[in-house]
């Protein structure tokens, strides 16, 4: 069952229409047609009221994937830089809180966007630079290059992007390996990934001050891969935080959910305080993060977990209570026999802090409905003192969440950090 | 480091070094496979691991009943390998910015997690093993990389996972 927004999503290029909110979309444009009324200047300056919104939904995921569980996607438009005509529109993008810049499987890149489009970045030694991205669950190896995104009506131009899967990319180099390989759709699960975490680029100073296995490689024409330092600029970075406006964070509007469900549809929006659909309502709290990690503390079972977070790409909570069973086959999973109703406690380096009550039913029947959206879905973290709790999707379910950038102020508070 | 059996461990208390200094100053912490823990492979396998991890620190703390080793990577994640009275490794911890090379310090256990990995049921931050031999965890969010493996059958007797920082 997909929403209408999304079929339409599939056309090429031209303007779209997004159901429900009327929203017009178009691609590219060097101009700034788009963006009339931006009000620039300072750190988030509003732009257009209404137009800084995209839909999101959490869904099965990209059909060669083969199902996903508590994963968020978009629609995004990727451009050749400065063009209005070699761009191609790309569903299922997932949309990651934890960790920032723009990814796209060059599978999912069809004819009318060619690689070859985006130029190449080149590194400090003049050669092709090539980026290796070590997630948890495997690495992704692709080239760099410059394209601009269109998000909704906002666009990220000359945006330094990582292109998973490129052919044009060199052997991967054994630096690099770490877990599987993620360079399809399949093995990565989404086309893409829109990463619009707290920070403004995906590695950040330490790339730029040396090179480092398993980030940016140096890559001649002949010979092998060598690890290279990447200014900040020319690092893959955060697309939102390049927008003309409402750059200074998002928010992820998600309804409840309080069953497993087929789909969840909800919105993207740009700009913390930056609009009237993006202040931060006063009732919500500001948590501040480590901004060297992007951790916070949770508290929970009288263990405190000093390096938890709050990520749109994990699809459960996960945390360590060793009297919940996991489950027999699923053993990434609990599986208690009955629902339970659970409270943590929340915790910003700003000291401010929260208890949040969660529930964990039994995943084995919660993967039993075959529904994307699963909302009581946990598992263990195999980690306790100094370790995680990891706060998935299913918290962000009928709670508006605030990610603020780092070197940006939203409401009133410096990022990096969370509010909802 | 390997979790698991580790029959050749030099031992040396707080020993830092900086790399570039004389690998041969360096604590030498040794790889061994669990399922070819022979001295022929450990003989081999430590002058890979000093190659491989390249330690710029490294220090241990004697424990009552086992030995905390401690070593920074160059991208600045602490790892730390416990090992027992006979110097078999049941845990190892990682905390830093990068993560270090998971295939050196999970050795033969290293394939488990990435059969683990290859099931993408967690999403991309994390991944975890719980099994009755081995518990692992692997984080990877924003700008931290941590994780803890440890073997829950090899442990010694007292000790807790609770005691593995």
């Amino acid at each position: 069952m997909r929403s209408s927004w999304w079929i339409l999503s599939r056309g090429v290029l031209a303007s779209l229409v997004v159901a429900g909110s009327g929203l017009l979309a178009a691609c590219g444009g060097g101009s700034s047609g788009h963006f009339v009324g931006i009000s620039g200047g300072g750190s988030g300056g509003g732009g257009t009221p209404g137009l800084n919104t995209v839909p999101v939904i959490v869904d099965q995921g990209p059909p060669a994937a083969g199902g996903s569980t508590n994963l968020l996607y978009t629609t995004v438009t990727l451009c050749a830089p400065g063009s209005t005509t070699q761009c191609q529109t790309i569903d299922h993008v997932q949309v990651d809180t934890g960790s920032s810049g723009f990814r796209v499987l060059a599978a999912a890149l069809g004819t009318s966007l060619p690689a070859a489009d985006m130029p190449q970045a080149i590194d400090s030694h003049g050669n092709p630079l090539d980026e290796c991205t070590q997630f948890a669950d495997g690495y992704s190896w692709g080239t760099v290059r410059t394209a601009d995104l269109v998000v909704g009506n906002e666009t990220a131009a000359s945006l330094p992007v990582q292109v998973i899967g490129d052919p044009a990319a060199a052997a991967v180099p054994a630096s690099c390996v770490q877990g599987p390989a993620e360079n399809t759709v399949a093995t990565f699960g989404a086309n893409g990934i829109l990463g619009i975490g707290n920070f403004l680029t995906d590695c950040g100073a330490a790339c730029a001050n040396g090179a480092i296995s398993g980030t940016y490689y140096d890559c001649p024409p002949t010979g092998t891969c060598a690890p290279v330092a990447v200014t900040l600029n020319s690092q893959v970075q955060n697309p939102v935080a390049l927008f003309a406006a409402d750059n200074n964070g998002v928010v992820i509007d998600l309804p409840a959910a309080t069953s497993p469900t087929a789909t969840l549809a909800g919105t993207l929006i740009f700009g913390i305080g930056t609009q009237s659909d993006n202040a931060l309502p006063a009732s919500a709290g500001i948590y501040t993060l480590d901004p060297t990690y992007g951790t916070l503390s949770t508290t929970y079972n009288g263990v405190t977990n000093a390096s938890s977070f709050i990520d749109s790409g994990s699809n459960a909570y996960f945390f360590t209570d060793d009297t919940i069973p996991t489950c027999t086959n699923a053993t990434s999973f609990y599986c208690p026999t009955s629902t339970l109703q659970l409270q943590a406690l929340i915790q910003g380096q700003n000291g401010a802090n929260v208890s949040v009550a969660f529930s964990v039913d039994n995943a084995q029947n919660d993967f039993a409905t075959n529904d994307a959206v699963l909302p009581d879905l946990a598992g263990p973290a195999g980690s306790s003192l100094q370790g995680a709790f990891d706060w998935g999707l299913p918290f962000f379910y009928g709670r508006p969440v605030y990610v603020a950038f780092e070197s940006n102020t939203a409401a009133g508070v410096a990022g990096p950090w969370v509010g909802f | 480091m390997t979790v698991g059996r580790n029959p050749a461990r030099p031992r040396s208390v707080s020993a830092t070094r900086l790399l570039g200094a004389s690998l041969a100053g360096l604590v030498a912490f040794v790889l061994a496979r669990p399922a070819s823990a022979a001295l022929g492979d450990t003989a081999a396998s430590i002058a890979r691991d000093r190659i491989v991890m390249r330690v710029s620190q490294s220090s241990t703390t004697p424990m009552q009943s086992y030995d905390v080793h401690r070593m920074v990577d160059p991208a600045g994640a602490v790892v730390r390998e416990y090992a027992d009275r006979a110097g078999n490794v049941f845990a190892v911890t990682w905390h830093g910015p990068r993560s270090p090379d998971l295939k050196t310090l999970l050795g033969g256990y290293y394939d488990r997690y990435v059969a683990a990995a290859a099931q993408h049921r967690t999403g991309h931050h994390l991944v975890t093993v719980h099994a009755p031999d081995l518990v692992l965890s692997v984080v990877r969010f924003q700008r931290v990389a941590y994780g803890r493996a440890y073997l829950p059958t090899r442990m010694p007797s007292g000790v807790t996972k609770a005691d593995l920082r």
